[in-house]
């Protein structure tokens, strides 16, 4: 087991370097002068009309890191990287890490009741519509797991915010205003992902039910509920654990559709503004975050998998 | 104790089984002998509670076995052992836990140092070394898998085993002393035995009376000296004929087996058209 981890471990930094290569090249193989570009944008976002001074493209060169060699800027920028700082925001002129650190704390509590409003949704829908495959109970479970993936998230979005907020008034429309301002971005965003989350359970658990092993445990006389939360569901929730750390990559990177619809302080947003506004620096450093959040999120997957299913550990001292 | 009356079950419009009925008595051991195909394994799943019988009735006591609902109410006193033991373990499973299971379902829980005294008793039953209860599934032979098959199955105690082809999957050596240690079970107070199985060797080894089917149909019947020392059905010597001796059959089976096939081999002998 160590070998393995070990060796992932290794895979993962090497996946982790060539990330970094990637997103270090991006921002030099762009169509014409960064610097020129991010000056027009911000003196002129308009027309571009703006006469710059060669000392000023010159000065925002050498802030971005552009000047000398490539390998060289390469590897002062990695320094500076596992310095762990991430550059100076050309917008707000403030530490890109530190405002990264302000918006994750909502991304993550966005994340975490989506993630919660998932599983409440995906569980029953996917066990019901496994145990009654083909019944009308199944075919109920589908169609709303089909309406939940087929709703584009601004559309829901905006739905609930006219139903909940506008007309029912039960809930605050958009931004932080307590506690209940998390129901409806967590709703819009949960609902979404339980639709995926719901078929592959359902598929899943299918296929546990008929392994001979379950076969077996309903010869023996067990009752529905055991055979069920005893010995299928476990290893029907292996395969939606891996697609679910996945959904989690991307809700920790910040749902970008829906912080927008609900004006949430979460890193999605943050992106979509440094974007528009073409800070290079910020983009650089959320997809680096990005990134690595996705490898160290494969690799804890990839541990856990094989901490829950015996036989991969074998097949691991095998040829490991 | 068991009983199963004019069981029919149909698969697609062909009958699979048609009008069975037998009954089996408390220590009793019954086999169930015929070709592929020939519908004993659905008679099996139909006891089980697998299948929904078509017609007919399966009576455990006063519970009737037609459907799941009525299998669960016979609850542990029926259990059964298939026929490939590997994949009827559950495979994430230690043989603790798979051996703790059936105990905690019918019996509650107990405390830890009882339960492993419980276990080892259930494994030296089925001559299992005690060291296997850490073990999972993939880590054992197909013969120890079996046995804790046949452990598992025994660990609630239950009045009656199905044995589906329990020795099939089995080399011939292990087979012999799988046989060996059911008999063992078996005169030591254990339950009454169905054992299913296509192989007459084992039929006479180890079980009292014997059922011959062929195509869903029972076509003979009775005690085992009788049916495989004078087969009247002309299916039964057929399915001696194609028996084979096993390495565990004693000189005097073997001779048994040669005195009951022999009319049969004559009559094949005749039949074969001279070159």
């Amino acid at each position: 087991m160590l070998t393995y981890a070990v060796k992932r471990a290794a895979a993962a930094l090497v996946a982790l370097l060539g990330t970094t290569v990637v997103v270090f090249l991006l921002l030099r193989i762009i169509p014409g002068d960064p610097a020129t570009a991010v000056l027009l944008t911000m003196l002129d976002p308009g027309a571009g009309s703006v006469e710059l001074s060669m000392a000023d493209i010159e000065a925002l060169q050498a802030e971005l890191g552009l000047t000398g060699p490539l390998p060289v800027q390469y590897l002062e920028w990695m320094g500076e990287i596992l310095r762990g700082n991430l550059g100076t925001s050309l917008r707000s002129r403030q530490p890109i890490m530190g405002e990264l650190a302000t918006r994750i704390p909502g991304t993550l509590t966005l994340a975490a009741a989506s993630l919660g409003v998932m599983l409440a949704i995906a569980i029953p829908c996917g066990v019901l519509g496994a145990l009654y495959a083909g019944r009308p109970t199944d075919h109920l479970s589908r169609a709303i797991s089909l309406l939940g993936e087929s709703l584009p998230n601004f559309f829901l979005g905006v739905l609930l915010v006219y139903l909940f907020a506008l007309w029912l008034r039960w809930l605050p429309s958009m931004g932080w205003q307590g506690p209940d301002s998390i129901v409806l971005p967590a709703l819009t965003l949960g609902t979404g992902i339980a639709a995926t989350t719901a078929r592959l359970l359902r598929s899943s658990l299918l296929d546990t039910l008929s392994q001979p092993f379950m076969l077996m445990a309903e010869a023996k006389g067990l009752s529905r509920g055991r055979l069920l939360f005893r010995h299928a569901l476990r290893p029907a929730l292996i395969p939606v654990m891996t697609a679910s750390s996945l959904v989690l990559g991307g809700l920790l990177g910040g749902a970008v559709v829906v912080e927008t619809v609900f004006a949430w302080p979460g890193v999605g947003r943050y992106m979509i503004e440094a974007i528009a506004g073409r800070d290079y620096p910020v983009i650089q450093g959320f997809t680096l975050f990005m990134a690595t959040l996705f490898i160290v999120l494969n690799f804890i997957v990839d541990i856990l998998y094989r901490l829950i299913d015996p036989r991969i550990r074998v097949e691991v001292r095998r040829h490991g | 104790m068991l009983s199963v009356e004019s069981l029919t079950k149909r698969y697609q419009g062909q009958d699979a089984v048609c009008g069975v009925s037998f009954s089996v008595a408390p220590g009793e051991i019954v086999g169930l002998v015929g070709a592929s195909g020939s519908g004993k394994s659905t008679i099996a799943r139909c006891i089980l509670g697998l299948e929904r019988p078509d017609a007919g009735l399966i009576r455990y006591g006063d519970a009737v076995l037609t459907d799941r609902a009525g299998r669960r109410a016979a609850g542990r006193a029926i259990q059964a052992v298939f026929q490939d033991p590997r994949s009827s373990l559950n495979p994430r499973w230690t043989v603790r836990r798979i051996l703790s299971e059936p105990l905690e379902t019918w019996f509650g829980r107990e405390p830890s140092a009882a339960r492993t005294v419980r276990l080892h008793a259930l494994l030296l039953q089925v001559t299992l070394s005690a060291d296997l209860l850490a073990r999972y599934p993939h880590e054992l032979s197909t013969g120890q898998c079996q046995r804790l098959c046949v452990a598992r199955a025994l660990a609630c105690g239950p009045a009656l085993l199905v044995l589906d082809e329990p020795l099939s999957a089995l080399d011939v050596s292990v087979q012999a002393r799988m046989l060996a240690m059911l008999r063992d079970l078996h005169a030591a107070g254990g339950p009454s035995f169905l054992l299913i199985t296509h192989d007459f060797a084992v039929v006479r080894e180890i079980c009292q009376r014997v059922l011959v089917l062929n195509a869903g149909r029972i076509v003979e019947a009775g005690p085992v000296a009788r049916v495989l020392d004078k087969p009247s059905h002309p299916v039964t010597r057929s399915l001696l004929l194609d028996a084979l001796p096993l390495p565990f059959q004693t000189a005097a089976a073997l001779d048994r087996w040669v005195d009951c096939t022999k009319p049969t081999l004559d009559v094949a002998i005749q039949r074969t058209p001279s070159s």
